[in-house]
C-alpha cells in the first residue's frame, strides 16, 4: 500500500464512519480527555490502515481499532487538572456541548453517555456496539467472544441502563 | 425510560460529530504524528549511529592503527572488548524480544481479546527490557575499574579518567537505575495490573 493509497483510506474511512469514534471519544472519556481520547483512536485507526484485508467490512474493522484503542486507553495525569481548568474555561466547550436549544433531549443523550461512561471498559463496549446497530455475530467477532456470552451480557446491560435512565427520566421531570 | 426510547435518542441528530471539530481534530493529529513520526526515527538513528561510530572505530583502531598512536594489545587491554560488546548483546536481546512477541501473537488483531493478550505480553517484554538494561548498565559500571586498570597499566590513561570512570560514570548509572524503577513501578506494573483486570473479565458473564 502507498502512502498515498494509505491516506486516501483514511480519509474515506473518516467520511463515512466518524460518527463511529464520536460515540467511542464520548464513551470512553468526558471533558476534555475527549479530544485526546480522540486524537489516539485517529492514531490508531490510521495505524491499523496496512493490516485491513481486502474482502473483509470496513466498518467491523474500525469498531474492533476504536473499541481496542478505547479500552486501552489511558488518560494522561499530566498537568490533567490544568487541563480540565482550561478546557472549562474555554470556548470550545461550547462548541462540544450539547447545544441548550436541542433542550431535553440533549441533556437525555448527555446524561445516557454518563451512564454509559459508569460501566464496566468491556461492557461498555458492548452496549456502545449494541446501540450503533452492530449483530451480536459482529460484536462477538470484535470481542473475541461467543455468541451466546454477548448475548447474555447484553440482556443484563440492556436492563441495567434502562434502570440508571429511568432514574434520570424521573430527574429531568 | 425503556430501551426503544434510549436507542431513539442515541439515534438523534445531536449525537453526531461536530464537522469543524472533526476538521481540528485532524488537523492536530496530522500534526502529531508527523511529529511523533520524526522523533521516533531521530531517536532509533542517533542510538545506531552511536553505537556503529564507537564500534567501527574501536574495529578501525585495532585493525588499522595510526602509526603515531599505541596499537591495541588485545591479551593487557581485553576488558574493552565485552564493555563495547554490551550495548550490542542488548540490542540484540531486544531485537530477541520483538521477534518472539511478534510470533507468540501473529492474530493479536484478531479480537480486543487478543488484542489485549498480546498488550500483557507486550508489557512483560518491556519489563524484561527495563531490567536487562538495568543489569547491562550495572555490568558495565563494575567492569569500568577494570578496563581502567588495564588502560593505566599500559600507560594509555592517567590519573585524569579517576573521576570520570569511577566517580561520574557510576553515578550516571544510578541516576538511570533510580528512574527506571520509578517508571518500572509507577507505569510499567499499574499497566500489567490494568491488562490483567480487563482480561479477566472477558471471562466473565
Amino acid at each position: 500500500m502507498t502512502s498515498h493509497e494509505h491516506n486516501l483510506c483514511f480519509e474515506q474511512w473518516l467520511g463515512t464512519h466518524s460518527a463511529v469514534l464520536h460515540h467511542v471519544a464520548n464513551g470512553f472519556a468526558e471533558g476534555a480527555d475527549r479530544h485526546d481520547l480522540m486524537q489516539e483512536l485517529l492514531l490508531a485507526v490510521w495505524k491499523a490502515v496496512p493490516a485491513f484485508r481486502q474482502g473483509a467490512k470496513p466498518s467491523t474493522f474500525i469498531y474492533r481499532v476504536a473499541h481496542n484503542a478505547a479500552l486501552t486507553w489511558k488518560r494522561s495525569q499530566k498537568n490533567y487538572q490544568k487541563r480540565v481548568d482550561g478546557f472549562e474555561a474555554s470556548p470550545l466547550r461550547e462548541t462540544l456541548a450539547m447545544p441548550e436549544s436541542a433542550g431535553r433531549e440533549c441533556e437525555t443523550l448527555e446524561l445516557l453517555y454518563v451512564r454509559i461512561r459508569g460501566l464496566p471498559p468491556v461492557d461498555r463496549s458492548l452496549i456502545l456496539l449494541h446501540l450503533d446497530g452492530v449483530s451480536y455475530a459482529e460484536m462477538a467477532e470484535i470481542h473475541g467472544l461467543s455468541e451466546s456470552n454477548v448475548g447474555v451480557r447484553l440482556t443484563r446491560l440492556k436492563q441495567k441502563l434502562s434502570d440508571a435512565m429511568k432514574e434520570v427520566s424521573h430527574e429531568l421531570r | 425510560m425503556n430501551f426503544d426510547e434510549i436507542q431513539k435518542t442515541w439515534q438523534s441528530p445531536h449525537n453526531r460529530p461536530d464537522t469543524a471539530r472533526l476538521e481540528k481534530d485532524k488537523v492536530k493529529f496530522v500534526t502529531d504524528l508527523r511529529r511523533r513520526r520524526r522523533g521516533n526515527l531521530l531517536f532509533l538513528g542517533l542510538v545506531l549511529a552511536l553505537l556503529l561510530l564507537f564500534t567501527v572505530k574501536l574495529g578501525l583502531h585495532v585493525v588499522l592503527p595510526d602509526p603515531g598512536s599505541k596499537t591495541v594489545d588485545p591479551g593487557r587491554e581485553w576488558g574493552v572488548i565485552p564493555f563495547f560488546a554490551l550495548p550490542w548483546a542488548g540490542w540484540f536481546y531486544m531485537v530477541r524480544l520483538h521477534w518472539r512477541q511478534h510470533v507468540r501473537h501473529p492474530n493479536y488483531d484478531r479480537s480486543i481479546s487478543a488484542s489485549v493478550s498480546a498488550l500483557l505480553d507486550e508489557n512483560s517484554s518491556e519489563r524484561k527490557r527495563y531490567k536487562v538494561i538495568a543489569a547491562l548498565l550495572v555490568a558495565s559500571a563494575v567492569m569500568l575499574p577494570l578496563i581502567v586498570y588495564q588502560l593505566r597499566e599500559v600507560g594509555k590513561a592517567g590519573d585524569e579518567i579517576l573521576i570520570p570512570a569511577l566517580g561520574i560514570y557510576p553515578a550516571y548509572v544510578m541516576g538511570v537505575l533510580i528512574l527506571s524503577t520509578v517508571y518500572y513501578r509507577r507505569k510499567l506494573l499499574p499497566r500489567k495490573r490494568e491488562l490483567e483486570a480487563l482480561l479477566v473479565t472477558y471471562g466473565e458473564t
